[in-house]
């Protein structure tokens, strides 16, 4: 028992409930109190054990530590008790937060200091939570900048709270717990951009207080404000500023270019494509690097690269001397020049001696001027239109430089020099060595340059420069080539792009993820399923044998299949070509066909309401192509009114004595459109694939269909949609979509919804099946249409010319039939082996596959017309 | 001509002569092949793109050989006594008039049915029998059998890049001719001809056709067909009459082409890279 017992124990007895246990377990705290604290202590006890739990939580062991500071300032007293009161009045949460400050800054501050800093939490009492967080940070930043700093925080607080109240308590824990690295002189700064990123979103508001102290600590205050305002500069949308402030200035560009700038380049895509397909005079695909590479890790100075036949665009900012889709266009261009430009003899040269040490990175850079220089010279005599777009983005690229008196070599500098001379744009002060870089390049322009001249050059400017330049290159590579927030140069439009993709692999600049192209076929033995395949004709033919015996090893037997709703198979041979030996196989594929299951037709509605300007468009367009409800047919032997034409014609010829005609008749009637199509849809795994917008091409063709069976409703043609997957030979599975009675009903929907991936393209069996049901139609016109992405290709289906020609051969029986077939591929590779199997005029590639569900249609439309 | 004239007197085959010689360049043996096929009294399918120079050829031809040239542009209500004749009234009188090919089978012309595949199947089998070694033409309301001049040649344009696949010619049809490809030339010989025709300087012509070869690149990509050698002619006076380069591609060489806006973006864009403004 204490000095104080004669004072606690009367007080404990009326203490009761919270008070009295902590009084009882923590005394020695209690006993640390003047008599008039204590008092004041049971009086604050009694107001808060009014009070709902949260605000109790805590209060009486602050309270007792706050108080406990009193005995050394005597006179704050009366201003501390009347406080405490007061602020324990409002709520505990507050009288704790005021106790806890007492504590902290009575027995280190001037009274005056403690003062000003009570009286500036009070005018922040609108929200008690910045109030509670004021008070919890102030002794914090007045140990690290004194009084000051305490004030510059409470303005911004003050200024913040103007702008968004709830965002102030983050503030000022952020502020707090960068104390040790702010100044007084940042906050009004910080508060600004604080209230303005608020503003615009609280997420983002609160990303940048989580991510402030730890910045503040790496990097001066006001660059993390500059930081700051450029996001908000850059991007529009809430979630792409949370994403660019989560990044931190490192990394955020990047994080930037991927979220903002990918919807510019995305809009572009397919038109570059189209531009790029013209250029090269083959189909190329225009991609965003970023959805194959992790934008960290590209340099800044790489805007496009060319792998396997696609151009990786690095999507760009908006540049103000050049619309960006000519900045696209050009960029575009010039990667696609080195190939344009660059015959296959000339790969020698340009992969160096059989990659040997030698050609260094140092070579390989002065060649990549030098070849950049001359496919530009190429370029731009084959389109001198872009001519103005170069110098803009020439002038947009070295814009650093245009001021400066005479420029240190580097390696940027010597490509800007390269381009500058080049587009005969002065934006570069007097370089070094300006003389020779432009007596070196200089005959590179002409058209008759080859990739071994640029070499000659590269080696010339090696001689000469190649020592100055070395420096850069031991270096590392990241500290010369421009990154952002560094005072390098700006990154400059061309670099690399021929040697694109061996630079980006040979140096492991970019780490490249392998691009999402056809998947890798994984057939894994299922050892669970023996199904008893062999046939005793087969016993004779070894070949047949052996397939048969790697059929039972693969695993051909009946799986699960999600198509699957327990309905029964119908099962139908066909046989299959064989190209070796010259011959059918007979009865060799088993084709099993059922409806498709059904799946939720809300997926037709939400198609339908996706493309709804689309779909109304297409059905006017077909609505005319159907034929008018009266067309009128001349020269018939009966009808409603008299061929006026026909009836002299006849008259005449009677006139003349040579035997006239009775057909001088208009007829009104319904001219019959007597079509009948069956659809067939590739439903094999390889549909399973995204796309550029995020969709699979199953997906897209399923509304592609939906569009099709909404435009061919209007016209009446008799159309039947089926699908089709393979596993092996004798399971080629057809499920019908669509039958040529039905209406687009809801059932149908259903089976169009229930459409999934599933296993291979056994090509030629499903054509044969889709012929087989379409040649059981009356019409005047029968059309068989393939809705494929890709090659033939199964399990035992040999190899790609075994799939082909068997293809092929289906194809010549169906045409023989009497039936029309057309394919519409979304393989951008289909020319190569589609007019082999299908001839020339006979199929149609949908480039962009997104484009599809409107593109289907009118495919349609143009076959039938 | 008009109707009346019609009517006065018996259509004169001298209207159809070819009096200047147009302009045409070789790109390979066809004027050969086409001089023989008239020798032999072979008919001819001229088979390409529209705007390749097909009509132009045969203008050629028929200068070349001096034989006048009877033109049918064929469409699907073109009808038999279109193409063979039929008897008009004259006052009180009737009066038989040949049709176009009757006119060029009886005064040895070359009659040339453009795009034949637009006509309906019943009238073009009426020139069945003039497309093999009978070359005749039975005209039935006149009971009378034409036998075909010696100088009579049949000649027949068909554009095969038409996706349709209810448009086709039926094989009874096709194998009654020799087909001529005509493709566009290559750029040597398509920027020659530009020069040539619209007078503009080898460097607009060059460029003209190097666009042209980019926008070929693209037929089956969304366009029906690549522009035609006839556009870039077209382009190419408009420029040589002082309009801006990039508006006359623009009005000739894709605004033609599609409707489609996106493909014209990349079109125009095309354009802009590829003329100087």
């Amino acid at each position: 028992m204490g000095p104080r017992a004669e004072l606690l124990v009367p007080m404990r007895a009326r203490l009761s409930g919270e008070a009295l246990a902590f009084a009882l377990a923590e005394e020695r705290r209690l006993e640390r109190l003047e008599r008039p604290e204590l008092e004041l202590w049971e009086e604050l006890a009694a107001i808060i054990a009014e009070q709902r739990p949260r605000e109790r939580q805590g209060f009486l062991a602050a309270c007792a530590e706050g108080l406990a500071q009193l005995s050394a300032a005597p006179d704050l007293r009366p201003e501390v008790h009347e406080w405490s009161r007061w602020w324990t009045r409002r709520s505990g949460r507050l009288g704790a937060a005021f106790l806890r400050l007492c504590r902290e800054l009575v027995p280190s501050v001037s009274t005056d200091t403690f003062r000003k800093t009570v009286s500036m939490a009070r005018d922040l009492e609108w929200d008690a939570d910045t109030v509670v967080e004021f008070m919890t940070q102030a002794p914090g930043l007045e140990t690290q900048g004194g009084l000051a700093l305490v004030e510059a925080c409470y303005e911004g607080t003050l200024a913040l709270g103007r702008a968004d109240r709830r965002a102030t308590r983050g503030f000022l824990e952020a502020v707090g717990r960068a104390a040790g690295s702010i100044t007084a002189g940042d906050l009004p700064g910080l508060a600004e951009v604080s209230a303005r990123t608020a503003n615009r979103s609280r997420h983002a508001a609160k990303e940048l207080f989580r991510m402030f102290p730890a910045l503040a600590a790496s990097m001066p205050v006001n660059r993390v404000v500059q930081w700051v305002e450029e996001g908000l500069r850059l991007t529009s949308r809430e979630d792409d500023l949370v994403l660019y402030l989560s990044y931190g200035p490192r990394r955020s560009h990047a994080a930037i270019e991927v979220v903002c700038r990918a919807a510019s380049l995305s809009a572009y895509r397919s038109r570059l494509a189209l531009i790029l397909e013209a250029f090269l005079g083959r189909p190329a695909m225009v991609r965003n690097m970023f959805d194959v590479l992790d934008p960290a890790s590209v340099p800044l100075d790489v805007p496009a690269f060319v792998d396997r036949g696609a151009i990786y665009l690095r999507p760009a900012p908006a540049c103000a001397s050049l619309p960006l889709f000519s900045f696209y266009r050009l960029v575009t261009l010039h990667a696609a020049a080195h190939e344009r430009f660059t015959d296959s003899d000339d790969q020698m040269t340009l992969l160096g001696d059989g990659g040997d040490a030698a050609f260094s990175e140092l070579d390989r850079f002065l060649f990549a001027v030098a070849e950049d220089y001359r496919v530009d010279s190429a370029l731009l005599h084959t389109l001198p239109g872009l001519w103005n777009d170069a110098q803009a983005a020439v002038r947009h690229t070295y814009a650093d430089y245009a001021d400066g008196g005479s420029v240190p070599l580097s390696p940027a500098s010597l490509q800007g020099h390269a381009a500058s001379f080049r587009f005969g744009v002065r934006v570069i002060g007097q370089a070094s060595a300006v003389d020779l870089v432009e007596r070196v390049l200089e005959p590179l322009s002409a058209p008759s340059a080859r990739p071994a001249d640029s070499r000659r050059a590269a080696g010339e400017l090696r001689a000469a420069l190649g020592h100055d330049l070395m420096e850069f290159f031991l270096a590392d590579p990241a500290e010369w080539m421009a990154t952002p927030g560094s005072d390098a140069p700006h990154p400059p439009y061309y670099d690399y792009l021929g040697l694109g993709g061996i630079h980006a692999e040979d140096s492991g600049a970019a780490g490249r993820t392998e691009s999402t192209d056809r998947p890798i076929l994984d057939v894994t033995p299922d050892v669970s399923a023996s199904p008893d395949l062999v046939e005793k004709a087969e016993e004779h033919d070894p070949a047949a044998r052996a397939q048969t015996a790697v059929e039972g090893l693969i695993g051909l037997g009946e799986g699960e299949t999600p198509g699957d709703d327990g309905t029964e198979w119908e099962t139908y041979s066909y046989p299959e070509w064989d190209v070796e030996k010259g011959d059918y196989r007979a009865d060799w594929c088993t084709v099993r066909c059922r409806n498709m299951r059904e799946g939720d037709p809300t997926f037709v509605a939400d198609t339908l309401a996706r493309y709804r300007g689309e779909v109304h468009l297409i059905r006017r367009q077909f609505e005319r192509l159907r034929p008018t409800r009266v067309q009128r047919f001349f020269k018939q032997q009966e009808g409603d009114e008299l061929d006026l034409d026909a009836l002299v014609d006849a008259l005449a010829d009677r006139e003349a004595g040579a035997p006239m005609t009775d057909k001088v008749f208009v007829r009104r009637d319904k001219k019959q459109r007597d079509v009948a199509v069956v659809f067939l849809l590739d439903m094999s795994d390889s549909t399973d694939r995204l796309v550029g917008d995020g969709q699979r091409i199953i997906d897209v063709e399923k509304q592609g269909l939906v569009l099709l069976l909404e435009a061919v409703g209007r016209i009446d043609d008799r159309c039947a949609v089926m699908g089709f997957a393979s596993r092996g030979r004798h399971r080629v599975d057809v499920f019908r979509i669509k039958h040529f009675h039905e209406h687009f009903t809801r059932e149908v929907a259903g089976r169009i919804s229930g459409v999934e991936a599933l296993g291979y393209t056994r090509l030629g069996a499903a054509l044969r099946h889709a012929a087989e049901h379409l040649g059981g139609v009356e019409a005047g016109e029968r059309l068989l249409v393939l809705l494929s992405d890709g090659r033939p290709y199964d399990l035992t289906y040999g190899d790609m010319r075994y799939a082909m020609e068997d293809t092929r051969v289906a194809l010549s029986e169906i045409r023989r039939a009497g039936m029309k077939v057309f394919c519409i591929t979304v393989d951008p590779e289909g020319p190569a082996y589609l007019e082999h199997m299908f001839g020339a005029n006979r199929y149609t590639v949908i480039q962009d596959v997104t484009h599809l569900p409107t593109r289907l249609p009118r495919i349609y439309q143009n076959l039938t017309a | 001509m008009t109707i009346a004239d019609r009517r006065g007197e018996e259509q004169s085959i001298e209207h159809y002569h070819v009096s200047e010689e147009p302009y045409y360049r070789s790109s390979g043996d066809e004027i050969a092949l086409f001089e023989q096929a008239h020798r032999l009294h072979l008919p001819v399918m001229l088979k390409g793109p529209t705007g390749s120079g097909k009509t132009r050829f045969l203008q050629h031809m028929a200068h070349r050989l001096g034989l006048p040239l009877v033109t049918v542009a064929c469409h699907e209500d073109l009808t038999a006594s279109d193409l063979v004749g039929r008897y008009l009234f004259v006052g009180n009188e009737t009066q038989w008039v040949d049709g176009p090919l009757t006119l060029a089978v009886k005064h040895g012309a070359i009659c040339y049915l453009d795009e034949l595949v637009e006509a309906r199947k019943d009238t073009t089998v009426v020139i069945h029998p003039l497309g093999d070694d009978r070359r005749i033409l039975p005209i039935e309301k006149k009971s009378q059998i034409v036998e075909a001049h010696d100088d009579f040649m049949l000649v027949v344009s068909f554009n095969p890049g038409y996706q349709s696949i209810l448009k086709d010619l039926k094989q009874s049809t096709r194998q009654r001719f020799l087909a001529l490809d005509f493709t566009y030339p290559d750029p040597e010989a398509e920027a020659e001809i530009v020069e040539r025709e619209a007078g503009v300087d080898a460097p607009v012509a060059e460029s003209l056709v190097e666009l042209a070869s980019m926008i070929r690149n693209l037929r089956d990509h969304g366009l029906e067909e690549g522009v035609s050698t006839r556009l870039l002619v077209y382009a190419a006076r408009l420029i040589s009459q002082g309009v801006p380069a990039r508006r006359a591609a623009e009005v000739t060489m894709t605004r033609p082409l599609t409707d489609d806006p996106e493909m014209l973006e990349a079109l125009q864009a095309l354009v802009d890279a590829a003329l100087e403004e």
